[in-house]
């Protein structure tokens, strides 16, 4: 003869039988999706509108791919890189917090600002924008407030997600 | 992986239990777990997209089964994929995905506030049984309508116990597992269990006679 069921064990299967698993609508991924858009897009604009009056540095990164052991100012705080760079190369680079290693100056109005996340070395060379721009395979470049930049890895795979950071920024 | 969880059969509190057909742990992110996330953090589209897929229905369900509704659901799910996106570069790799996940989606719950667009929930698991005519409609009516009671009577449980409730039922979590996502000791699990386990009999006694 069957043992009479507890309350427990009744209300587990309730419970197990009420609440399963179910699939997530199809429509989940768009919504995520969407959702990330405006912050690509608006990024997307910036970058069109960006590359009109940008400098180029490619030939710096090029003929410079400098290692993050031969930076001049060594700090993680994008505030006490920004005071360095305004001080050294009359330039103001608004910085995030984040992977930052140091700067360098580069030449009297163009600086580097070194990073390094995972293991990956990159460099962001900023400058005024008074030289023509080139484009180069492996470089990101746009322009702000009267500066070009131009944001440089070994490996261009990582660039991608860096710009997002700093073109957004 | 959650720590202890295999494939197969789990032991969960001293008991065999059968696993969720759907439940994924064992498959998730599991030999190219680093690889996928390395992905991920690089932004390569396609990981993204290789780990919402995994982890969709868990994250949904989740959602649907503490909050009650479709709509909140949605949005407790888009909330919890974006916070998992946005900060998959602190993810270590030193804990369980796997926990790190459950533990991005059980704090968005928690925060989650009710918006007051709720549908009725009737109508949701009405819309369920016309979907699926192979089955017999009368029968599946009638086992909807009981499962809509029992959703809405853990619904209105205190957030903290329908969190584990939702843990423990949805997704067949054991103790240690549920107290290491929610950040209490197993012993609280088990209170807070037992505590809702004695509301919902009281409340669903109902049902109970029925059978």
């Amino acid at each position: 003869m069957n043992k009479p069921e507890t309350s427990k064990q009744w209300i587990e299967q309730e419970l197990e039988q009420s609440l399963r698993r179910v699939a997530a609508p199809q429509d989940l991924w768009d919504r995520i999706h969407s959702s990330q858009q405006p912050r690509i897009r608006v990024r997307t604009r910036f970058m069109a509108w960006a590359t009109v009056p940008v400098v180029m540095l490619v030939a710096l990164w090029g003929s410079h791919p400098r290692s993050n052991a031969a930076i001049q100012f060594r700090s993680s705080d994008p505030g006490e890189i920004r005071a360095w760079v305004r001080a050294n190369a009359d330039l103001d680079v608004p910085l995030h917090d984040g992977n930052l290693a140091g700067a360098s100056i580069v030449s009297p109005r163009t600086v580097e600002i070194a990073y390094r996340t995972g293991g990956h070395e990159m460099s962001l060379f900023v400058s005024d924008a008074a030289a023509p721009v080139r484009a180069a395979v492996g470089t990101i470049s746009w322009s702000a407030g009267g500066q070009a930049y131009l944001l440089a890895c070994a490996e261009p795979q990582y660039l991608k997600s860096c710009a997002l950071c700093h073109v957004g920024g | 992986m959650v720590a202890g969880m295999v494939s197969g059969d789990l032991e969960i509190s001293g008991r065999i239990r059968r696993p969720h057909p759907s439940n994924c742990f064992g498959m998730v992110l599991d030999a190219n777990d680093q690889e996928v996330i390395e992905a991920c953090r690089r932004g390569e589209e396609d990981a993204i997209r290789a780990l919402f897929e995994a982890n969709k229905d868990r994250v949904y369900s989740i959602a649907l089964r503490y909050s009650g509704d479709r709509a909140a659901a949605m949005d407790i799910a888009q909330d919890t994929f974006v916070k998992l996106l946005s900060s998959i570069q602190n993810f270590r790799g030193s804990a369980s995905f796997d926990s790190w996940l459950y533990r991005i989606v059980v704090n968005t719950c928690l925060d989650y506030k009710r918006s007051g667009r709720r549908l009725i929930p009737f109508l949701d698991g009405l819309l369920d049984v016309v979907a699926t005519p192979a089955e017999n409609a009368l029968n599946r009516l009638v086992r909807s309508e009981r499962e809509q009671t029992v959703q809405e009577i853990v619904a209105k449980l205190r957030p903290e116990q329908r969190i584990v409730v939702v843990l423990r039922y949805t997704e067949g979590l054991s103790y240690d597992e549920i107290a290491e996502i929610v950040g209490c000791s197993a012993g609280t699990v088990a209170s807070r269990l037992n505590r809702a386990h004695k509301i919902l009999e009281r409340r669903l006694a109902h049902l109970r006679s029925e059978r």
